[in-house]
């Protein structure tokens, strides 16, 4: 569906220098900098898939994103989306993708959301009836109909990206684009969002290509992550793989209703997390814990590494 | 870009107009004023003199009359987008335009219409039937005359549209986007006041004497035809 | 004191890291300039005039020169501020953090117009070594009236940008506020070319302060006791105008949704 081989974008600005001498230097000959903002980065999405790029902030996230969406042309490299390249802006192109970025509107500020919507369905060439059953099931799905007709600029942040949502998909997109969605979104509004996106990705077979330095956003949606730090692609693999890559021994946590092992630790490592709390390092893939007596226990579970860590620690090490 | 497209874009700047009534009040009552304070000016000029280089007072309120209804012109069917073109380009919020399937050209000159400059417009197309009813003009000078403030807008517009173009490319410009609005100004007064220098300068490279001051000089019969050929290139 | 130090340091900073507009500015300003000397070299060409109503041609064309420059110095950006700082919520930054709303725009007035303010004193200056003796009063005299000037300016531009809170839009005052400075302000022609009456009209108003009577103040016109009889004019209207922003901020404060946020 998408394919990019050796993207590599980079801008130029200039830095002010420090100071009244500094300023007035500048006024005679500024600094240039070339400053490399995505680096060679190759991959395939496939159709149907969700994919998170994952970074922090100034990674490069939204530059890749503005050079699939055409907005931006790659200074190196090749991009085919659906076999189109995105920089000529194509019509057919441009009309099977949708983008919500989340830190710009498409909704006009003054006017209800409908009007845009009406805006959309004229942009799009999209039937009334097309127009009138698609909203109808997107506001259905985001609980959102009675704001349809209320001032955008009297809105809550999560309605407004709601409706935003909204207008990248009024007219059935093969790709849809996030860019950080649910930037400053409370907890209720982004797992509406996520059950919502998932939906769409399932019935709809929409290929969604999400951005975020938010990791819930990414666990919870996404099959697959690419991690970028400085413009360079670290890593490309699934949420699972990932995770297990990092799970440097195969532990498990055991809460014990009372402050005693309650089984035989020959075969494993015990270390006392804290009261009635331990870890268990199983020394062996064959050994089997035996004379477990599960009434003395409250649970147990695999101890996986949180998405969360593994990225904190990724981040921190690059930068 | 089609006619339904641009028919939703009326719709809303109807309904963006409505909702902010008094500043479009505001804008109706004080551009009238401004017109005024021109003809007001055009008043002081002539009490010390009854001619100002061939141009009779007459012939000064038509000047004024005719660029105040191309500005308007200009104003309500371009100007918005102008400036929240400007607007979009300083704030980086350009992006929607060029994921959209349409001609981003079109998409945004025709973004929003201004009605408070129709009504402006209106009233100065008024004013300016009474002054032209006190003397008598033949079918050709009144075609010319019309065809010739059509250009005028048009020609407003591409000016704009160039230095919008520069202020995508310089960043943060905002004083540039006057530009157009000064050499407007100078050319509503008569263009026989200015030095040659100035003059060839407005008419040969910036043809803007020729925008404004054409539509009069038509109905005075003293025109430069190799002007308005150039013009119209 | 520092904080406000600070601003009008980062404003002429700012000023100075956008050349571009700095010269487009100054550019745009000769051109309205030359206009206006061309339509009164046409006046006199046409009617072979020496002096109309007091003024030599040199006289009226120092006249407008210096009252062109002034209108630079005392321009209309700053109405806008506050309206666009409601839109987009930036209100609320100034709101909070604890420095006077009217102090940090005073020097942001300062810091945007340093340059020009520069200039002015350098022609100030100029002006005080060519005099001797009594003349030097009459100098300090205008210095003072171009002091309250700005100050009062200030305050007139504070309680037109209140209207912010009002309009959302507020560009279409652009035109019409500079259209009022060039006609109450005398920069098309001085305001004493008009009949007496009108003239005892709106010869005090608060753009012919700052325009028309300043300049004809630097160029000797009065004496030192008529231009004090002006500086008292304008702190009356500097008064008016902080009671009226006054009241306007206390509504408009209540009135502001704190958009954007």
């Amino acid at each position: 569906m998408i394919s990019c081989k050796n993207l590599s974008y980079w801008y130029e600005t200039f830095e002010k220098q420090e100071g009244i001498r500094g300023t007035l230097s500048d006024l005679k000959k500024r600094k240039y900098k070339k400053v490399e903002a995505v680096k060679n980065i190759s991959f395939e999405i496939e159709r149907g898939e969700i994919v998170g790029i994952l970074g922090p902030n100034g990674a490069g996230k939204t530059t890749l994103i503005k050079m699939l969406t055409g907005i931006l042309p790659p200074k190196e490299g090749e991009i085919s989306s659906m076999g189109f390249c995105p920089f000529k802006k194509e019509k057919n192109y441009l009309s099977s993708i949708g983008v919500v970025m989340g830190q710009k509107s498409q909704l006009i500020w003054d006017l209800p959301a409908y009007e845009t919507f009406k805006m959309i369905k004229e942009i799009y060439n999209i039937s009334k009836t097309d127009f009138e059953n698609r909203m109808n099931k997107l506001v259905e799905m985001l609980k959102i109909r009675e704001k349809l007709y209320v001032p955008v600029r009297k809105l809550s942040l999560g309605e407004r990206v709601k409706f935003e949502l909204i207008c990248a998909l009024l007219h059935s997109p093969r790709i849809l684009f996030l860019d950080e969605p649910t930037l400053g979104l409370d907890v209720v509004s982004q797992y509406a969002i996520y059950d919502f996106l998932k939906e769409i990705n399932r019935k709809e077979q929409t290929t969604i290509l999400l951005t975020s330095h938010y990791m819930k956003d990414i666990e919870n949606l996404a099959d697959k992550i690419m991690i970028i730090i400085n413009g360079e692609k670290v890593k490309e693999s699934t949420i699972e793989d990932l995770k297990k890559e990092f799970a440097i021994d195969r532990s498990y946590i055991v809460e014990t209703k009372e402050d005693i092992i309650p089984f035989n630790a020959s075969v494993c490592r015990v270390e006392k997390m804290k009261e009635c709390q331990y870890k268990i390092y199983i020394l062996n893939e064959n050994s089997i814990l035996d004379q477990f007596d599960l009434s003395k226990i409250n649970f147990i579970k695999e101890d996986m590494p949180e998405l969360e860590e593994i990225i904190f620690e990724m981040f921190s090490k690059d930068t | 870009m089609s006619k339904k497209l641009y028919k939703v874009f009326i719709s809303h700047s109807l309904q963006e107009t409505l909702i902010y009534r008094s500043t479009s009040v505001f804008i109706v009552v004080f551009g009238i004023l401004f017109f005024v304070i021109e003809l007001v000016s055009g008043m002081v000029y002539f009490e010390y003199t009854d001619s100002l280089l061939g141009w009779t007072k007459y012939d000064y309120y038509m000047l004024i009359c005719t660029s105040y209804i191309i500005q308007c012109g200009y104003q309500m069917l371009f100007s918005s987008a102008h400036e929240s073109l400007c607007e979009k380009i300083i704030e980086g919020e350009l992006d929607y335009i060029f994921v959209r399937p349409v001609n981003s050209f079109f998409y945004y000159i025709f973004y929003r219409v201004d009605l408070p400059s129709a009504i402006n417009l209106t009233i100065a197309i008024i004013v300016q039937v009474i002054i032209m009813s006190k003397k008598s003009y033949s079918i050709l000078q009144m075609i010319g005359f019309v065809l010739f403030i059509l250009l005028g807008i048009w020609f407003l517009f591409l000016l704009n549209q160039i230095v919008v173009m520069v202020s995508f490319w310089k960043e943060k410009s905002s004083k540039l986007m006057g530009m157009p609005e000064y050499f407007v100004d100078a050319s509503t007064r008569p263009k026989d006041m200015y030095p040659n220098v100035i003059k060839y300068l407005l008419i040969w490279i910036i043809p803007i004497f020729t925008t404004i001051n054409g539509p009069v000089d038509i109905l005075k019969n003293d025109y430069n035809m190799v002007a308005f050929l150039w013009y119209f290139i | 004191m520092k904080k406000y130090l600070y601003i009008i340091y980062n404003q002429c900073a700012l000023q100075l890291i956008y050349k571009f507009d700095f010269f487009v500015g100054l550019l745009s300003k000769a051109v309205q300039l030359f206009m206006t000397i061309f339509i009164w070299r046409a006046i006199y060409i046409s009617n072979g005039y020496e002096v109309i109503k007091g003024y030599t041609f040199e006289t009226m064309i120092m006249y407008i020169i210096m009252n062109n420059f002034s209108s630079i110095l005392f321009s209309f950006e700053y109405c806008f501020r506050l309206g666009q700082m409601i839109r987009s919520g930036k209100l609320t930054t100034i709101l909070l953090r604890p420095i006077s709303i009217l102090g940090e725009g005073f020097s942001y007035y300062l810091g945007n117009k340093f340059i020009y303010i520069i200039i002015y004193i350098i022609v100030f200056i100029t002006m005080c070594l060519q005099l001797k003796g009594s003349q030097i009063n009459y100098l300090i005299a205008c210095l003072l009236l171009v002091i309250i000037n700005v100050g009062m300016f200030f305050m007139l531009l504070s309680f037109i940008s209140t209207l912010g809170f009002r309009f959302i839009q507020m560009w279409p005052l652009r035109p019409i506020l500079t259209a009022f400075y060039l006609l109450l302000g005398g920069v098309y022609f001085p305001l004493d070319l008009l009949s007496e009456k009108w003239y005892s009209i709106i010869s005090l108003n608060p753009f012919s302060l700052v325009g028309h009577i300043t300049t004809k103040a630097m160029q000797g016109f009065y004496n030192t006791k008529e231009i004090l009889v002006y500086c008292l004019v304008s702190i009356l209207w500097a008064e008016i105008f902080r009671f009226f922003y006054g009241r306007a901020m206390e509504r408009g404060l209540k009135l502001y949704e704190g958009m954007g946020s």
